[in-house]
Order: structure tokens, then sequence, then C-alpha cells
């Protein structure tokens, strides 16, 4: 680290480019030192847009430079692991995007590096600093809803009108990339329960594709889709209460999400942007809870996206700075994969999948290594 | 006068909320006798609604020659005995909902329907809110396209009640047919095969998360058998997935909206009666019905009230008539089939297929 000041180096130009690096930019205590992308012309693009002095089409370039301390990966999940594995070799820190991998094996792996390495490593659920989000987990651990029943989930999307059969074909819709909507938007449900709640003790779930074809970006014709873009999942939490998950992208004019939980005591339900609505024994009907001054993000009046990660970005620095592990960590991250891993399961199999799922020999899941 | 057709009740709980109400709002109808297992509030229904005969035995009620058809209104576990009595004394019968305890005992009353050929219908009263109506129309039109998903959802509470507000009553228990499923979720199970087909398998958890109520006038809590709320997931044969999520332990809730989703559109139905839709190149979601424009287009509130009468006139068509009308025993059987399919599946925790096993 230069004179206390956190190297950031992106790996990939989507999301990086688009969220990360520009927060990142504005975070104090940071600087972005270098962009990575397979495609050297985006990577230059990234650069000269966001005057980022290194661009590189290899991202083993970026991690070989000293001014780096910290790395981004935004690539597609299945890239996730074998740059991870090389940013910690480097004796990088690294912001990892969700989902953490392509499976479980993957991410305790990655999950064991680190703690091997002692380098700080994170999971990017930025939803947990969306600030209505943060004041439902401090309500929640203070008992607003007494004993937690029941916490629904439901998302339909089909904004503008579109649904999945017309977005353009990527490498989202395809399986073996790890695309669809349980990477893109369903694990970011399954943290949040995770984090309001307690781990998932176990499932039932089906994944479907029900857009089976996207048009091709160059407008020549379509291709059949395989990852999923709708996910029902009803799952049983070690608290005793009960949790769903529905969500489609084959959808059009979707109301967008809901998140009900409901206890013995209260009941707290954010829709969209919110606001928060809460109400307890006692009272009238639901009501708007205000979230308190302290929880609202520095990027309040802007981009849903910005609003959530120019927060969590701060904290990012701070953790890379001070030598503090924080959460979202990379067990997060892997216990999330675990779910995922057994939603898929549950899919093939069509039963109930206990967790914590099996573990190799030799390798306990997130315990102490072995 | 003489040409009405006249109706003997039997059970004066929802028999008095909503059937004698109902039955007498139509031209079609007139009640003679009301039965229930309580002889005072079998004769004070018939104080209250001017109803000529009370009895707390419906044998006496389906021994009577001046009574048409019966409107069977008892807790679950009585639909059975009484509806195969009443088919035998040949009485045409309106059953409440769901149909039986179980299939097998569902079949039993087909069938005494059939050897009868007395006319029958199950009480599914909600397919004709407006609402409802409105969104099968629109689906035969092809509104939504393909149909892919539909969503229903309550989380009440019912008719005001916390679950744990509830007073302890037959419901709680399971050998009665009880629970919450039969009072609200078999509704769902009706409403997705009249509109995308038959129910072709199912995963289901039916949980009970409030174990006590109180009885009333006593301070004392007796345990609850039956489940408290319950999510259902579903296919249909036309390749509509079909969720149910419903729970009476909430205190303070969304309330209902059912939602359908297909390739080319979506509709949207509170439970206020509020239904907006959006298809393709649509800007967004735009009233189709409100509640101005169509009262009681939902279910909150009067729903069943509004409902029933609609119901009780398709009855009359198929007595008058002789002709097959909806929902009729056949179609409570099958409901019933996915009840029974549903209980399984959560006990056994795996995906069922339908149909069921004989």
């Amino acid at each position: 680290m230069h004179n206390g000041v956190v190297g950031v180096g992106v790996i990939g130009t989507g999301w990086g480019t688009a969220i990360q690096a520009p927060s990142f930019i504005r975070t104090p205590g940071c600087k972005v030192v270098g962009i990575a992308s397979s495609r050297r012309e985006r990577a230059e693009a990234a650069a000269r847009q966001l005057s980022i002095p290194f661009a590189t089409d290899d991202y083993r370039a970026l991690l070989a430079r000293d001014d780096v301390d910290l790395v981004c990966v935004t690539t597609p999940p299945y890239l996730h692991h074998e740059m991870t594995m090389a940013a910690l070799a480097a004796g990088k820190h690294v912001l990892c995007e969700k989902p953490m991998a392509v499976d479980r094996w993957q991410a305790w792996e990655m999950e064991r590096r680190v703690r091997e390495t002692g380098r700080i490593g994170l999971i990017d659920f930025m939803m947990r600093f969306v600030p209505a989000r943060a004041y439902m987990k401090e309500l929640i651990a203070g008992g607003y809803l007494g004993v937690p029943y029941w916490v629904h989930a439901t998302h339909f999307l089909g904004f503008h009108g579109l649904a999945m059969d017309d977005v353009p074909y990527d490498w989202v819709a395809r399986k073996k990339y790890s695309g669809g909507m349980l990477g893109r938007m369903g694990c970011h449900f399954i943290d949040a329960f995770r984090w309001w709640f307690g781990e998932v003790t176990g499932l039932y779930a089906e994944l479907d594709t029900r857009a089976k074809t996207r048009p091709l970006p160059d407008g020549s014709g379509v291709r059949e889709a395989d990852s999923d873009d709708s996910i029902w999942c009803s799952m049983k939490l070690d608290n005793g209460a009960m949790a769903t998950l529905v969500v489609s992208a084959a959808v059009r004019h979707g109301p967008g999400f809901r998140i009900e939980a409901y206890g013995s005591e209260g009941t707290l339900v954010l829709e969209n942007d919110g606001p928060l609505l809460g109400a307890r024994k006692g009272d009238a009907r639901l009501a708007e809870l205000p979230v308190p001054a302290r929880l609202l993000s520095p990027a309040e009046k802007e981009d849903r996206r910005l609003r959530a990660f120019v927060p969590w970005a701060r904290r990012v620095v701070d953790a890379v700075r001070e030598g503090q592990q924080i959460t979202p960590d990379f067990r997060d991250g892997a216990r999330c994969q675990e779910v995922m891993d057994a939603i898929h399961r549950s899919s093939e199999t069509r039963r109930w999948v206990g967790l914590p799922l099996e573990s190799r020999r030799g390798f306990v899941q997130g315990g102490s290594s072995t | 006068m003489s040409n009405r057709i006249r109706v003997g009740v039997i059970g004066s709980s929802f028999g008095a909320e909503v059937h004698i109400p109902g039955f007498q709002s139509l031209p079609e109808y007139q009640v003679v006798g009301i039965a229930s297992g309580r002889r005072e509030r079998a004769e004070a229904t018939a104080r209250q609604f001017g109803i000529p005969f009370a009895t707390d035995d419906y044998r006496e009620l389906l021994a009577r020659a001046d009574v048409d058809m019966v409107s069977v209104a008892t807790p679950v576990y009585l639909h059975h005995p009484v509806t195969v009595d009443a088919f035998a004394a040949g009485k045409h019968v309106l059953c409440e909902k769901p149909l039986a305890l179980n299939r097998q005992q569902g079949a039993e009353m087909l069938a005494a329907a059939r050897d009868s050929g007395k006319a029958h219908m199950v009480n599914y009263e909600l397919r004709f809110l407006p609402g409802r109506q409105k969104i099968k129309e629109l689906l035969d039109a092809g509104y939504v396209g393909e149909p892919r998903m539909v969503v229903g959802e309550f989380f009440g509470p019912f008719k005001g009640m916390h679950g744990r507000d509830v007073p302890w009553d037959w419901l709680a228990v399971r050998s009665l047919g009880g629970g919450f499923f039969g009072a609200k979720g078999c509704h769902y199970v009706d409403l997705y095969r009249w509109w995308f087909g038959e129910v072709t398998g199912v995963y289901a958890t039916l949980e009970t998360k409030e174990p006590l109520r109180k009885v009333p006038g006593a301070e004392q809590w007796r345990p609850v058998e039956t489940e408290d709320c319950f999510i259902v997931m579903l296919r249909t044969e036309r390749g509509v997935q079909g969720t149910i999520c419903v729970s009476r332990v909430v205190r303070h809730g969304t309330g209902g909206r059912i939602m359908v989703y297909g390739s080319e559109g979506t509709l949207i139905l509170t439970d206020e009666g509020l239904l907006t839709g959006a298809r393709r190149g649509d800007k967004r979601q735009e009233p189709l019905l409100t509640p101005g424009q169509m009262p009681q287009a939902g279910i909150t509130g009067a729903g069943p009230q509004v409902a029933f009468p609609r119901l009780a006139r398709e009855m009359a068509r198929a007595i008058r008539e002789g002709v097959r009308v909806a929902p009729d025993m056949e179609d409570g059987l099958r409901a019933q089939e996915v009840t029974d399919a549903i209980f399984r599946s959560s006990a056994e925790r795996r995906w069922v297929g339908l149909p069921l096993e004989p």
C-alpha cells in the first residue's frame, strides 16, 4: 500500500466498469490503478473513460503489479475460481462478484485458500448495503418479528415489457457458464435469508427455462437458451422459519421484487425501492419505518446499484487498509454456493435436499483446514 | 312460487352466513328447511330467515317430500355421509368445498351422484368473482399468450384474526376435516384447474406455526392439529407452474394477489378486486377492472356473498335444464385428488405426480 492508499485492480468490464470502478474512484483512501478485460479494446475504452492508468487483456499482468492491493473479480462465475486463486497466490486481497463460483467445491477451496493466505476475501453481496435491508437486519436482530415464521420473496422482472425471450443472447443464457437467474438474482435472496435469519437446513426447488430462445445480438436469428430463467424454492431455516423464493425473468411487466417477513409479533415488507413497511402487534396497519440516517448511503439519490455499492466500497477499502476481515466474506459466499448446489440437486431429483451437503474426504467445510 | 326449487340447508354457520341469504336473494329458490347438529341453532336460524322447518337431524330434512335440493354446509367430515344419503333420498346436492376428507370419499360421492341422476355442484364459488371470471375470459382470448406461471398469495389475517386469536373450533381437528388448506388453499387448486387444466404433480409444505388456540368462553388452550400456513408448487397439463403461498398466522399482511404470467402478457388481481394487465409492447400495467368499475371483483369483504348466488344460479340451471355445470362433483373430486397429493407430498417431502393410484 502506497501512503495508506489502497490500489484497486478490476478484472472485467461489465459490472466492473459500470458500478465497481466508478464507486471505488469516489471512495476515499483508494485508487483504481488498473483494469483487465479479455477484450483489449474494452479494457482500453474503460481505462480512458474512467482515467485508469493501466489497461490489459491479460489479468495476470494486473496481478503482477505492485501497486495493486485489492483485486475485484467481476467476470462471469466460471472464471471466479481461477482468477481468485491466482490473485491470492499473487498476495492480493480479493473482492469477488457473486455467485462466488461454479459449485461449492470451488467455493470452499477459495475459502480455504483465503484463510491460508491471510488475505481479505469478500463476496459482492452488495444488497446487504441497501439502507432498507440493513435496517431490516437490525430490526430482525432486535426481535421486531418475534418468532420468525415465514420469509417470502418474489421477483418478477420483465421491465419495459421485455421478457427473457427478448434479451440478447450472452453467457447468462448458458448453463455451462453458470448463467441464469439463480446466480444473477436468486443468490442475493439466499444471502439475505442467511444474513437475516440463519442457515438453510433443507430445501425443495425447481429451476426452469421458460423462454426457450434468445435473439442473437447481431439480429441474425435466435439461439436456444439452457440456463434457468425461473426459480421456485421452498426452504427451511435453522430457526424453524420457512423461506420461499419465486423468481421469473420469463415474464413481461412484472411488479419487481417483494420481500415479506412474518413472525409471531410483527411483519416487515420491502417492495422494490421501498419504503420499508412494518407493523407489530397493536399497530393499526403496515406503515413506513423510516431508515435511520446513520444507515443511509452516501449515494442515496443515485442509481440504485450505486446506492448500495458506494457504502460497500468504503467498507471494503477500510477492511483492506486495516487488515480487518469483514462480511460478507468467502464463507458467506461458499454457504450461499452450497444452497445453490442444493437447489440444482433438488431440481434434478425432485426431492427435498438437506443441508449442509456432504463434504469431500479430508475436507471440512468452513471449518479449520485438515 | 310453486316452480321455485325448494332447498334444505344443512349447517348453520357458513350455511346461515352465505347459503341461505344467497338462495333467498334469487327468484329460483325457496329455502324450506334448515338442519343443524345443534337444535337451538337450527331454530334460531329458521326464525331469523323465516324458514318453516328446523331440525337437529338432517335425515328428517332428507325425508321431506317438499325438499328438492340440499345444500351441505357442514364441517368437512360430514360431507360424505350427508351427500350420499341425500342422493339416496333423491335430492339434488350442492356441497361445500373441500368435497370430502379424501379422494375415496369423494369418488363414492361422485358415484352416488351419477347413480342418482340428480344435479350436483361443489361450492367453489370464488370462480364466480368478477375478477376471476374476467381472467378466465382474457386467458381464453390469449391475452397472456402461452401461460407460464400463476402465483397465488394470501398473507392474512383471515377474517381479521391472526391465527393465534382464532377461537379453537373444528378447523383445528384433522379428523373433522379442519385446516387452513381446506378453508383457503383448495380454492386456488380449483382456480388453477379451471384456468390451466388438470394438475400433473405437486410439491407442498404445510406447517402449524401456532400450535395452541383458546377455547371460546374458557381460559383454556387446546392443541391445533392442522396447518395454519402452506406453500404449494404444482404443474398443470398445459405446462403452467402454479404456486400457492398462504398464511393466516399473520397480524399485518400484504393481503392477497394472484399473478398470471405468460409469454405475451401479465395479469395481476388483488384480493380487493383491482385487476391490472400488460402485454408485450404496452408501457405499463393498466387497470382492466377496478373495484369502482366492478364492485366486489375481489374477495375482500363480502366475496363469498357476492359469488355464491352466481354459482347457485348455475345449480338452478343444472336442475331445470338437466345440463352439466361447473364446478360439479367431478371437479370437486379432481381438486380432492390434488389435495390428497399435497398432503402426501408434505409428509414425504417429495414431488408427487398425479393422478394418484386408485
